[in-house]
Order: C-alpha cells, then sequence, then structure tokens
C-alpha cells in the first residue's frame, strides 16, 4: 500500500472531486480529497501527497493562496501541483512557477488527460 | 439458466453479506446462502474453515426447511423453533433455525439460513459481544435479569428481524456505493464529451482549411469515442457529387478509395431515404448491409446543408465492445452537427470569395467589351502591383487589396466616350483632358464599397507621378500614397511592353530601360529598385501567359501563381 504514490484532490465542486478520484483511483493511484483551501492546507501537511490537484477558486483559501503558504513550509515546498481554472482564465508564468504551479487545466477538462498528466509528473516526465 | 445463477451467486456474495456472515459467525451463529430453490451457494464452512459448532446435517437440515416453505415470500414468517431432523445430541438440544430472505429488487434472491442451535447467552462475554453490536447496555440487560430472556423464542425473532434490516441496510449501502461508481464512471465519460466539443468549437475558424480542422477533429475524436477507425468524406466538388475523397481519418487500417466511395453512396442512400444515421452491426440484430472484411460496426453519419449532404463522418469497429452504444452514437451526432456548421460557413465563405472576384472581374469585362487591351492589360497589372507588394512584405490583406487595385486601376475608363477610348493615333489636347477624368470616375465608382477604400485611393492616384507633375491633383513624392505609387508603376510598365492602339510594344530591355530613366521623377526610386530585383523576363513571361477565359474558370488561379 506504501508503494502507492498519493494525490490530494481540491475543489468546492463535488461531482469534480468524484470524477477526479474515481479517475485516479482506477488509474492506481491513492487519493485524499478537500472541500475548501483550509482543509486542503492542513491535509497537505498531514499527509504529505505527492502531487496536488486543485480549483483556483475555493472557499476560504483560494488554490493560489494555498500554493504559496504550502511553498514557504519545507515539508511541502517541493510538492508538484495541477492548477483548475475557468476557461479563459490564465496564470503568468512567473506566479506559476513562483507558486511550484507546473500547469493549469481548464474546465471542463478530459479526466483521461488529467491521469496522463498525473502518470507523466509522477513517473518524473517534463510536463 | 446457469447464466442467471452465477450472476445471482455474484450478486449475493457481495461484500455485503460476506461482512453480515462474519458477524454472524462472531456472535457465533454460523450460516449458509440457498438460492430461493434449495441449491446451496455458499456454505457455513467457507467463512469460518472448520465449523465445529453445527453437525454434520446442516445441508439437509437447511435445505429441507427451504423447500418445505416452497417459494418464500417476504411476509412468510420462517422461524422454526425444532430441528427437523430430531437430533438427540446435546448441541441440538436448543433447536433454533433462521431463516433470512435476501430481497433485491423486490424479488427474494437467496435466503440466508442461520442456525441458532449453538447460540448461548449464558456466556456473559458473547453476550456482552452481542449486545456491543446492536449497541445495547449488558448491564441493563443483567440488572434486569433479561439474561435467559435473551434466549427464548422472542428474542429470536426480534434478531431475524434486526438481522433483515441489517441486511437491506448493507445491500442498500453496496448498491449506493457501485450506483455512485456508475454515475462517476458516466459524469467523467462525459467531461470528456464535453471537453471534446469545446475544443472542437475552439478551433471551428471560418478560413481554416477543412483539412486541417478534420484532421485534428478525427485526432481528438478517435480517444474518447474509441473505434479502431474514423473517417471524413467530402464530395470532390461541394456542388455536384462527381466523387467523394477522404478529407481525413485516424486509426487503422487504410481504407481503399472504392471501399470509401461505397460508404459515401450507402451514407448518402440512407440519408435521403430515413433522414437518418446509418448504424449497422450484427450484433442485436443482422446486418442491413453488407459489408467488406475489416468492417464490423459502423455509424455513419451524414453532414447536412439545407437539402443536400455535404459530407460524412464516419466511425467503423468499437473497440473494448461489441458494439457503439447510444451514448457513442449521440456524440457522432453532436460532433457531426457541430462540422456541418463549420463546412457550411466555409463553403459560404468561398463562394462569397468567389462572388467578389467575379464581380469585379465582370466589372472589368465591361470595358474590355469597349476597349480589348484593358481587360488582359489590368490582370497583368493586378500581378506585377501584388508582387511589389510581397516584396514589400506587406500584410496579407494589404497584398490581397494591391491585387484588386491593380485590377481596377482603369474602371474608370467605362466614363470615358469611345470616340477618345477607342481613337486610333494621338489624342488632341481636349480629348486628352478627359482622358484624365479616368481616376476619379473610378475612384467615385469605387467609393460605395467600403471595404475596398484603399483600392479606391489607388485607382485615383495610379497617374500621379513622384515628381509632382501627374494627375489629377499632382501630388508628389510620398503624398502619394504608396498603393497608387505602385499602381502607377506596374501600369507604365506594362503599357510600355504592350503594344498599344498609337504605338507597338517596347522590347524588354528598352522598357526596363526607360523605368531606370524616369526612376524619381515619374517613379518611386525605392519601387523602382525592387522591381528590378526580379528576374523579369521570366515574370513577364509568367503573367503574359495567363489568359482571361482561364481566369474565368477557376477565379484563384491567379492567387495559387
Amino acid at each position: 500500500m506504501n508503494s502507492l504514490k498519493k494525490v490530494l484532490v481540491a475543489d468546492d465542486e463535488v461531482h469534480i472531486l468524484h470524477v477526479v478520484s474515481l479517475k485516479l483511483r482506477n488509474g492506481g493511484y491513492q487519493v485524499i480529497t478537500a472541500q475548501d483551501g483550509r482543509e486542503a492546507l492542513e491535509l497537505a501537511q498531514v499527509e504529505k501527497p505527492d502531487l496536488i490537484i486543485t480549483d483556483y477558486q475555493m472557499p476560504f483559501l483560494s488554490g493560489l493562496e494555498l500554493c504559496r503558504r504550502l511553498k514557504q513550509i519545507p515539508a511541502t515546498a517541493q510538492i508538484p501541483v495541477i492548477m483548475l481554472t475557468a476557461r479563459g482564465f490564465s496564470l503568468d508564468n512567473n506566479v506559476m512557477t513562483s507558486a511550484g504551479i507546473l500547469t493549469c487545466v481548464n474546465k471542463p477538462f478530459s479526466p483521461r488527460e488529467i491521469l496522463l498528466m498525473v502518470d507523466d509528473i509522477l513517473a518524473g516526465a517534463p510536463v | 439458466m446457469n447464466e442467471t445463477l452465477t450472476q445471482t451467486r455474484s450478486d449475493i456474495n457481495s461484500a455485503a453479506l460476506i461482512s453480515i456472515r462474519r458477524l454472524l459467525l462472531e456472535l457465533g451463529i454460523p450460516s449458509a446462502l440457498l438460492s430461493p430453490e434449495g441449491v446451496c451457494l455458499s456454505d457455513p464452512f467457507d467463512l469460518a474453515g472448520t465449523s465445529d459448532s453445527l453437525c454434520g446435517d446442516w445441508r439437509q437440515c437447511f435445505t429441507q426447511i427451504a423447500c418445505d416453505r416452497g417459494i418464500i415470500s417476504p411476509d412468510l414468517n420462517p422461524f422454526e423453533t425444532s430441528c427437523p431432523q430430531d437430533h438427540h445430541s446435546p448441541r441440538c438440544a436448543a433447536a433454533g433455525l433462521m431463516i433470512v430472505p435476501i430481497i433485491q429488487r423486490r424479488k427474494t434472491v437467496a435466503l440466508l439460513c442461520c442456525c441458532l442451535k449453538t447460540l448461548q447467552f449464558n456466556d456473559s462475554e458473547s453476550l456482552q459481544r452481542l449486545c456491543s453490536k446492536l449497541k445495547i447496555d449488558s448491564s441493563l440487560l443483567f440488572e434486569h435479569g433479561l439474561r435467559d430472556a435473551v434466549n427464548g423464542p422472542i428474542t429470536r425473532q426480534i434478531l431475524q428481524k434486526l438481522l433483515q434490516l441489517l441486511i437491506e441496510k448493507a445491500q442498500t449501502s453496496h448498491d449506493n456505493i457501485a450506483e455512485m461508481e456508475a454515475l462517476g464512471n458516466s459524469l467523467s465519460q462525459s467531461y470528456e464529451e464535453l471537453t471534446l466539443l469545446h475544443t472542437i468549437s475552439d478551433s471551428m475558424k471560418v478560413n481554416q482549411k477543412p483539412e486541417t480542422f478534420f484532421d485534428q477533429l478525427c485526432q481528438n475524436l478517435i480517444g474518447v469515442i474509441k473505434a479502431q477507425k474514423l473517417v471524413v468524406l467530402c464530395p470532390d466538388n461541394h456542388q455536384s457529387h462527381a466523387g467523394v475523397s477522404q478529407v481525413a481519418t485516424a486509426g487503422q487500417p487504410q481504407l481503399e478509395p472504392a471501399l470509401l466511395e461505397m460508404l459515401w453512396h450507402r451514407t448518402v442512400e440512407y440519408a435521403r431515404k430515413n433522414e437518418g444515421v446509418l448504424i449497422d452491426s450484427n450484433v442485436d440484430s443482422p446486418y442491413t448491409y453488407k459489408w467488406p472484411a475489416p468492417i464490423r460496426n459502423i455509424v455513419c453519419v451524414p453532414l447536412h446543408r439545407d437539402q443536400n449532404v455535404i459530407g460524412a463522418l464516419i466511425a467503423i469497429n468499437k473497440t473494448g465492445k461489441p458494439d457503439f452504444d447510444s451514448v457513442d452514437t449521440k456524440l457522432l451526432i453532436s460532433v457531426a452537427n457541430e462540422c456541418a456548421v463549420y463546412l457550411q460557413n466555409f463553403h459560404l465563405y468561398d463562394d462569397m470569395q468567389e462572388l467578389l472576384l467575379g464581380s469585379l472581374r465582370a466589372l472589368t469585362s465591361s470595358i474590355d467589351a469597349k476597349d480589348t487591351y484593358t481587360c488582359g492589360h489590368s490582370e497583368r497589372v493586378a500581378m506585377i502591383s501584388r508582387r511589389l507588394a510581397e516584396q514589400l512584405a506587406l500584410s496579407a490583406k494589404e497584398i490581397n487589396n494591391m491585387y484588386f487595385a491593380g485590377l481596377l486601376h482603369d474602371v474608370g475608363k467605362i466614363g470615358i466616350s469611345d470616340k477618345v477610348l477607342c481613337k486610333t493615333g494621338r489624342l488632341s489636347a481636349d480629348e486628352y483632358a478627359q482622358m484624365q477624368k479616368h481616376p476619379q470616375i473610378g475612384a467615385d465608382i469605387l467609393r460605395g464599397i467600403k471595404q475596398i477604400s484603399e483600392v479606391g485611393l489607388a485607382v485615383l492616384t495610379h497617374h500621379e507621378r513622384f515628381d509632382g507633375t501627374g494627375y489629377p491633383h499632382g501630388l508628389a513624392g510620398t503624398d502619394i500614397p504608396l498603393a497608387g505609387r505602385i499602381v502607377q508603376l506596374a501600369d507604365s510598365f506594362d503599357a510600355m511592353i504592350s503594344h498599344r492602339t498609337y504605338r507597338t510594344a517596347l522590347p524588354l530591355n528598352a522598357a526596363i530601360a526607360e523605368i531606370i530613366r524616369f526612376s524619381g521623377t515619374q517613379f518611386d526610386p525605392h519601387l523602382v529598385d525592387l522591381f528590378l530585383q526580379n528576374d523579369i523576363p521570366q515574370f513577364i513571361r509568367d503573367i503574359q501567359t495567363v489568359n482571361t477565359d482561364q481566369l474565368r474558370k477557376n477565379p484563384f488561379h491567379a492567387f495559387t501563381n
């Protein structure tokens, strides 16, 4: 069980959590979920996931703010992040690098592609 | 029959029932699962290894009870107080058999048979455990002297009802989880489709070539719909249905042109007869048509424009499943509708382009009716002007406009009387003055078309001279719009190398020499330098071989040059 990589998925939309968890679990990953930024911050520190997938807009703490906070904590500073954003919205490259965000994905997204992305990132390939 | 049994078996041996049976075993109650007909589906030993709490006749015992009951109905009280075997061994003393019907979807699918013979509540430890599982305070029981009562028949009735409730709840929970997972999968699939449709919409640009658009489409679609092959067919000429070609494809194998023709004809035929999508396979019913070897299942969706079929989207052979399902078909239809819109727009845009160019050529050929020199001349000036614009690295739109400017520069001549226009020999001063009005007349004619307002400017100024001695306004240098300077050079050069009513054509070298001589005075010197960078003899040969009949047949001939 310990050899399974762990992914934290944070989104206030429950159906997205459901779809992504299902896809990743079937893909052989352990998935923990959070429904808001605060919960995500706590879980990230406790569970130390190998990858975080987070929504941008969330209650209490935005996805971006979450990443920034995690960057400041040594235990979680190295965790790569995939950010889910609304269509038409994009983050500046500098902002992304400094927050540890590897890539942004527009919603609605293809669950298949998310799985491929996670496979690539956790296998060490560049995204 | 066997299949139904196996299905039932797997439903029943679900995690829910296994955990219930484990719980019962912990409480000291071995259980077995029987089918409603009395066939043993799983025995008490499969969970416990050996069970020395049961007598060896348990199977017969359970089966007899079940058979005695006939078809078990949910309201029947299955509680049985005596052991039918009538054994006299101490373990059979406190007889008790409890049968709980397992109900799924309002039908009894199995019987859970529990032997309560060994249930002893004299041992306070097992009583404690039972109480904690049922969340009853055991001390209450002891205090009120209920210990012995727990052994009685009433308790067993309660236990049976509790058990039934527990099983129902566990089943429901299990069903819910299964349903959630199914919903999750279905939601995931919907996400894929939504993303696909978004991608298609994003890439629908009206002036994008069909090959590019459909190629991208096939690549994206084949992964989502899980087909072995996707093909997009379009008729070769979108007005007639002479032949059909494969515009884009994804997957394997490559299909022969003859097969593609057949697919096209069947799609069109089916669409015309039934106004629908051709779906064929032999899974639920025999094939409608006979299909050659690689085709196992096929879905052909026609793309409509008004009453015509302007294309077809075809999916062949579902991978991973025996056939395409209704979800796949609906997705294909949605995608096809998007494609039809794109294709319609593309054709309309094409038609508009043709109309525009056709109209402009009609305009210039109206002058040709009077002055045969002008028509071929306008075309050549258009091509020379375009070449200069390309050399100046202007934008695609500006280059296009320069072509139109060259084409239309003498359109004002339609306002000049035949007497002057077709006069052989030199013009008198008066006649010359009249002739000089044609740039203004041309500009006035074109003023109404706002999309080509730069063209009007070129037409107005194509007789201005760099040194300011031109007409109609005597503009000089860079006050003359660039378009005008370009047409001026193109016009003059072509005039020199053509036969005129009043003189014969100059040889090419002489014409070039003239251009150089008047660089800076008549012509913009920068443009002259650019022009001279071309291989002029070759260029002139190229443009002179384009004849006007060719152009009327294929308006885009000029653009592909």
